[in-house]
């Protein structure tokens, strides 16, 4: 377990000036949004709501994820854990969980067992925490037209009765691009790509500027157009800071492999989900895993590789 | 969705089991941060519930076991001792057995299973195995996906993608008795936005 | 230090007065502002789903507009280069004027990546040294550099020209002209960053195309001065500011060419997109002739290139160029043609269809039509307060009260 994942639940450090510093500064935006908001003094507001405000605007002077101390990484997360219950009434817990050394994480679809039930997605969007009211999906399972691989053509709305005679499904969803465009793309360096190959975003680094968005070439990138809106007692409690925790109106996300997951050792909520063993996830760099054995002895493929993307996600046949 | 019906009764059975704290865990899926629920699924898998063979190459690997999935099993607790013919198996309580695998002659209950002893199914070579042990008689046709299932590209890993590997009998997924998938509705699909006006 | 404020101060003074026609011009366009910031208050409150973008189109009129203006601001250079290195008198009136367009097209593009920002708040993080700048890998970073060095460029120049003038004082070539070489190289830069921002992304094969540069310079080359030459008919029409009919005419011919220049790009790409259509033509199928029932854009570009073709045609014959009035018919014609390819036309099929193959039409909405609005007509009142404070400065009424050489430099020219 990493450091910051112990320090999580011990108290604050002593602070330092400069963080003493951005306290003060967070305290007095939020008096001053507060009587921007009602017009009426900081007093009359309950100590929740002040508590919510003050830790609202420390949170939006933090710093980016990666330059974050320990110490730091600690207090966000203590704060996001609280403004979640001040919010939501939720008890959540956000790990910092970092990448295991020696893991790769690589993915392969199968396209001959996969038949268009979409448990992957249903199971992805609780997972996920992903937004209920936009019905939000990272996975996109495609129905096609034997004889052909064209998305174009194919179709991701169907709802009859599956799997369709003479039709075939592949699914998509964010392939974690060993050379991921979006990464390059983006101007303040708010998504990147982990050790372990997940390409993660920091949400409360994130300015939406969604070039992110026009530069993935598999479409796997979603953004919250609005406040996502997920019912409490749906809200998955175990979340990770770059995966599943709660996220905001206005910022990219997207699919992480189930980092919350993956990063303790788990498989992704799809590959769980899937009725039909479709799924097949692993350590790249463990010669016995899954993944590797499908490598070995399938025929594999990956969309769009005259790109240069890499994808870290094969589809293969039986 | 059978699998994920394997998997609860697989936590409450860990629960139970091991008694100390993991019970509730487990069970409910929101109860506890994730590196613990990590360690208990980890630990899910109780040696009890699954068998280590070798696959091809020596890989070592471990496979769900099939009897403690059978409601009623064993046969002797509804049967008592007096044991069950295969000619009353269909009328005698069994009749949601629709039996379409193989297809051909072989159809038969006596193809896979012993007569006079139905818990065990018969192999080829007249060696006789528990349905514990029923991808042992899958294999004998499918061999290219027994190759594949023992190697990970068919069939489901249970839970983790690193440590122990437990995987799914074929009977973890499939109905032995009918074991293509069903056509039915899909989960809801992606809704997207005005395609034109 | 009083010169200084002399300066603020009379600037504020000839910005704010004039006469009603002015003022009624001063008060719709503050109407027009407050009528988008009410609409941007929509927005900020309820996220950009008020908006007509989508995960599908997730670029809409906000970086349409953006990435027109880029180029209308670097357009202004193409102007300054003749008048200043190359020491072109007829140049030299329309210079300060351009300038001032730069300034304002470069505030209105910076306000539409503003409101473009699904999270405004933290745009700070966009700061070098406080944020953090994902420079030189990121494109965006690269125009968020370039295009406020050209705004402080296009600020400081023209300031430290006119407020010499303001002291009675000529300006200093050694002092400014390094600057000017500068922003000459500054203004195309602006415009290929721009350019290379969408042409970087092989997700988007309509952009991918070593084209787009090239294409984006020299619709820009058309559209700002003719730009230009509607503002300074109009300064000549309304105002006693001489402007020569060389410098229409000059004016003119660099318009037609670069017209000419951009009709070529546009028939080789129209060429290479359907001699023999392949699916990364989609996108530009989509745009000429619709996709499967999908034909929003259609009539907007078969328009857009419709009035680029009859306006580079009457600027190519020398009887229409030379009259006045069809100049300015085909300068404003070419102008909202530029507009609305360089705009919606560029940005929208981009994502037409989807790297996935679904086709999701692009309807701007009310929040987005009067935020537009707000932001246009926020650049022309910072472009009309621009022109008011300049002109009587360069017609030496203002200048400042404590005058010592009046005599000897009131009436010079800006000294070359």
């Amino acid at each position: 377990m990493s450091g910051a994942d112990r320090e999580a639940n011990t108290p604050l450090a002593k602070p330092v000036d400069r963080r003493k510093a951005l306290e003060m500064l967070a305290g007095g935006l939020a008096a001053a949004s507060q009587l921007a908001s009602t017009c009426s003094p900081l007093s009359s507001a309950t100590p929740e709501e002040r508590e919510r405000r003050l830790l609202e605007w420390e949170e939006r002077l933090k710093g980016n994820f990666r330059l974050m101390t320990d110490e730091e990484k600690a207090e966000t997360i203590e704060r996001l854990e609280r403004l979640a219950k001040l919010r939501r009434g939720v008890d959540v817990s956000i790990s910092a969980t970092e990448a295991q050394p020696g893991v790769l994480f690589g993915y392969a679809f199968n396209i001959s067992k996969c038949l268009g039930y979409r448990e992957c997605v249903a199971a992805c969007i609780r997972e996920n925490n992903q937004d209920r009211k936009s019905n939000m999906q990272y996975i996109r399972i495609f129905e096609m037209e034997q004889g052909e691989i064209d998305f174009l053509r194919a179709d991701a709305t169907f709802e009859h009765e599956v799997p369709a005679d003479g039709h075939f499904y592949i699914g998509t969803q964010c392939f974690q691009c060993a050379n991921p465009p979006c990464v390059e793309v983006c101007p303040v360096q708010a998504t990147w790509q982990e050790p372990d190959g997940i390409v993660v975003i920091d949400y409360d680094w994130c300015i939406g500027c969604r070039y992110c968005m026009a530069a993935c070439p598999y479409w796997a990138r979603r953004f919250n157009w609005s406040e996502p809106e997920v019912p409490a007692e749906e809200i998955n409690p175990v979340q990770h800071y770059l995966g599943n925790r709660l996220r905001k109106k206005g910022v990219v996300e997207k699919c992480t492999f189930c980092i919350q997951r993956t990063r303790a050792g788990r498989l992704p909520a799809c590959v769980e989900a899937c009725p039909t063993g479709a799924r097949v996830f692993g350590n790249l760099l463990d010669p016995d895993s899954e993944i590797r054995w499908v490598l070995e002895h399938k025929r594999v493929f990956r969309l769009k590789e005259e790109l240069g993307t890499e994808p870290r996600f094969w589809y293969f046949m039986d | 969705m059978r699998s994920a019906h394997w998997l609860a009764f697989l936590l409450v059975f860990a629960g139970c089991r091991f008694g100390e704290g993991a019970r509730a865990q487990g069970v409910r899926e929101h109860s506890v941060p994730a590196d613990a629920r990590a360690r208990t699924y980890l630990e899910a898998v109780p040696a009890e519930l699954a068998q280590g063979i070798s696959g091809p190459g020596g890989r070592y690997f471990e496979v769900q076991l099939r009897t403690p999935q059978i409601q009623g099993f064993p046969c002797s607790s509804c049967h008592g001792d007096r044991g069950a013919g295969s000619e009353v198996l269909v009328r005698s309580g069994h009749g949601s057995i629709d039996l379409i695998h193989p297809r051909g002659a072989a159809r038969d209950c006596r193809t896979c299973h012993l007569p006079r002893d139905p818990a065990m199914l018969k192999l080829l070579t007249g060696e006789t195995v528990t349905l514990d042990h029923a991808y042992r008689l899958c294999a004998q046709c499918h061999f290219a996906e027994a190759e594949a299932w023992a190697g990970g590209g068919h069939g489901k890993r249970v839970a983790t993608w690193e440590g122990r590997r437990v995987v799914l009998n074929c009977t973890g997924c499939h109905n032995p008795h009918n074991p293509a998938f069903p056509k039915r509705l899909p989960r809801p699909g992606p809704s997207i936005p005005r395609r034109s006006r | 230090m009083k010169h200084l404020q002399a300066f603020l101060l009379s600037a504020l003074d000839s910005a704010t007065s004039g006469g009603t026609r002015y003022h009624l011009w001063m008060g719709g366009l503050t109407a027009v502002m407050l009528a988008g910031g009410y609409a941007y208050s929509v927005q900020l409150r309820e996220g950009l789903a008020v908006t007509g973008m989508t995960d599908h189109v997730s670029w809409g009129l906000y970086i349409s507009n953006f990435t027109f203006l880029v180029g209308l601001a670097a357009a202004a250079m193409m102007l300054v280069l003749p008048a200043y290195v190359l020491q072109d008198v007829d140049f030299g009136k329309a210079v300060l004027l351009a300038e001032g367009v730069a300034v304002a097209a470069l505030v209105m593009c910076l306000a539409f990546v503003i409101v473009d920002l699904g999270n405004p708040l933290a745009a700070w993080h966009l700061l070098p040294g406080v944020g953090l700048l994902n420079w030189p890998r990121s494109l965006l970073g690269w125009d968020v550099i370039v295009l406020n060095g050209y705004l402080t460029l296009n600020l400081a120049i023209p300031f430290y020209i006119l407020y010499s003038h303001f002291k009675g004082h000529s300006p200093e070539r050694r002092k400014y002209l390094p600057w000017m070489y500068v922003a000459v190289m500054w203004a195309a830069s602006i415009h290929l960053v721009t350019a290379f921002l969408f042409a970087g992304l092989p997700a988007r094969p309509f952009w991918h195309t070593s084209l787009l540069g090239p294409r984006f310079l020299a619709s820009a080359f058309t559209a700002g001065p003719a730009f230009t030459i509607l503002l300074l008919w109009f300064i000549r029409t309304h105002t006693d500011y001489e402007v020569s009919d060389a410098t229409f005419s000059k004016l003119g011919m660099i318009t037609t060419v670069a017209a000419q220049i951009n009709l070529v790009m546009l028939g080789s790409e129209i060429f290479t997109e359907f001699y023999f259509p392949t699916r990364h033509t989609l996108s530009a199928h989509y745009l000429f002739f619709g996709l499967e029932g999908h034909n929003r854009l259609v009539w907007w570009i078969r328009v857009a290139v419709a009035l680029n073709l009859g306006a580079t045609t009457l600027l190519t014959i020398h009887r229409f160029r030379r009259n006045q009035r069809w100049l300015i018919a085909a300068c404003f014609t070419l102008f909202v043609a530029i507009w609305m390819e360089k705009g919606m036309g560029l940005v929208i099929p981009g994502f037409v269809p989807s790297p996935l193959g679904e086709i999701v039409e692009y309807f701007p909405t009310w929040v987005e039509y009067l935020v537009t609005a707000g932001i246009w007509a926020m650049g022309f009142f910072v472009l009309t307060v621009l022109i008011k404070v300049a002109l009587p400065i360069e017609l030496g009424r203002l200048r400042t009260p404590y005058l010592r050489h009046a005599s000897s430099s009131l009436r010079r020219e800006y000294g070359y």
